[in-house]
């Protein structure tokens, strides 16, 4: 199996949002980051990927079976944890791990107990007492207990504080050492997407707008900080995105290495993930 | 299928806790009124309810969408809810029985027949089955809380029903002629019927699950 999810020319319309041809790959092994703003589409993708939505066209191939085909078995090595967490809210700890035990062939319940004090989450206590955080860690422990090949995470890590969601993020690097394990992350976090991630996906209204491996887009990207004038000699097929402020231009650009022999120095800097989303989305170059 | 019967089961505990306590509260007044009857018909009732509590419970929590990326079916979560329906009108039924043979003890032997008991409560589950085997597609289609009026109707609409043709056997006076045999061959006529009933209601919300999106 090459890919942990491909996804061809999936479309998904609504009355006023269409999801339109979307295609992309997680390959097997890898962490892929999905990024865009609110309403961009990342959880449309997802849910149609989960085949919780009707997709209108397009497939979708989740650990090398295409549309839904071995559904179960596909599931028994699937891990999704939403933002939120669904447990219904009179259940606690020793209940989940009971229910998932029937649930999942091949459940562990000393994993599922291990994560559970890991993460502090209280045994005796329902999930309608648990902090937001505490119920997706819940989730996340569910989601590392089953012996899955796939972990799809749809903003799950947006309600964690920083020190939890850094170890977290040190759970699913643990959890890619394994060559057929894969993790598929959406997320508004853009450092935390940085920190693991070896390729970004960016969405926008609908469309993929790029999917690139995150060490060559950082390396590529920079942003130039120059004057009005100077801007206007930077090769337009260069820049992404651009913005304007009273004392300068700053303009993102995909290949700062084909700036190094021009005639002009510009000021280069590095371009992080959240500053190439942020020019991406926002700041188009027509309006200079 | 086993694994969300047990998440049903455990999240009713507490639940199933008031209702015990509102159970105890008509197994005082039946016994105070002598009227057997009525208490089998509020036991299967107290019990049956559970089934909106856990829709209602799943629905807040939104469970139907994460159990959906479990390896579990789309139809399973329809067939969960059918067999909770049936093991918690089981449960009632039985308390039903129980309380009925307790009640009779009580009144020394004054109350009904066994085979006036079997009827009552078999009457009593018929139609609560056919009450939920209406209301289930509903609350699929739309959910507890856009339900809930239609909801209300629909358990109306089914009492009145059962209320008019009694009446009607009254009516043509059928009552005095309805002998044990008959009884229970109406009984089973009746649970047939609305097992049936039950059976087309299933498909309808298993064809409904199927189209939902979430």
């Amino acid at each position: 199996m090459k890919n942990a999810i491909e996804v061809k020319g999936l479309t998904k319309r609504y009355k006023d949002f269409t999801l339109d041809q979307v295609s992309f790959q997680v390959p097997a092994g890898s962490i892929v980051g999905f990024i865009g703003e609110n309403g961009a589409g990342k959880s449309t993708t997802i849910k149609a990927i989960l085949d919780l939505i009707q997709k209108d066209a397009g497939t979708v191939e989740l650990l090398g079976e295409k549309d839904g085909g071995r559904r179960k078995e596909v599931k028994e090595q699937l891990s999704v944890v939403f933002d939120e967490c669904y447990f219904p809210e009179g259940l606690r700890v020793a209940d989940v791990n009971r229910m998932m035990n029937q649930v999942y062939a091949h459940w562990e319940p000393d994993t599922f107990f291990d994560y559970c004090r890991r993460f502090e989450l209280p045994d005796r206590k329902a999930v309608k007492e648990f902090s937001r955080g505490m119920k997706v860690k819940l989730s996340i422990a569910v989601g590392l207990s089953h012996r899955a090949k796939l972990m799809i995470l749809d903003d799950a890590c947006g309600s964690l504080d920083p020190i939890v969601r850094n170890e977290i993020l040190d759970i699913f690097l643990e959890f890619i050492q394994e060559e057929d394990h894969s993790v598929f992350l959406s997320s508004h976090i853009t450092s935390d997407i940085e920190k693991i991630c070896d390729y970004i996906l960016l969405i926008h209204k609908g469309r993929i707008l790029f999917f690139e491996n995150k060490d060559a887009l950082l390396y590529d990207y920079g942003i130039v900080r120059c004057t009005k004038e100077q801007y206007k000699e930077l090769p337009p097929e260069l820049v992404v995105g651009v913005r304007e402020n009273r004392f300068e231009v700053e303009a993102l650009v995909n290949n700062r290495r084909a700036l190094e022999g021009h005639s002009h120095e510009f000021v280069i800097d590095q371009a992080s993930v959240e500053d190439i989303l942020l020019y991406v989305v926002k700041c188009n170059v027509e309006s200079v | 299928m086993r694994g969300l019967l047990l998440k049903d089961i455990y999240n009713l505990r507490k639940v199933g806790k008031q209702y015990l306590l509102i159970f105890l509260f008509f197994v005082c007044y039946c016994f105070l009124l002598k009227n057997p009857s009525f208490f089998a018909m509020m036991a299967i009732m107290s019990t049956s309810m559970m089934i909106l509590t856990s829709l209602g419970y799943d629905e807040a929590a939104g469970f139907d969408k994460y159990a959906l990326t479990l390896p579990v079916e789309r139809e399973d979560l329809v067939k969960v809810k059918y067999l909770l329906l049936l093991l918690l009108l089981g449960a009632g039924a039985l308390i039903g029985l129980a309380g009925n043979v307790l009640i009779n003890l009580f009144m020394k032997g004054e109350g009904m027949s066994a085979a006036e008991q079997m009827v009552s409560v078999g009457a009593v589950v018929s139609v609560f089955l056919i009450v939920y085997a209406t209301m289930l597609p509903l609350v699929f289609k739309l959910g507890v809380e856009r339900a809930r009026m239609l909801l209300t109707i629909c358990y109306i609409a089914v009492f009145v029903a059962v209320f008019l043709v009694f009446k009607l056997l009254v009516a043509a006076g059928l009552e005095g002629s309805i002998t044990d045999e008959r009884m229970i061959a109406l009984a089973v006529g009746a649970a047939v019927a609305a097992v049936l009933y039950l059976l087309a209601s299933y498909f309808v919300s298993v064809r409904i699950i199927r189209k939902r999106e979430w």
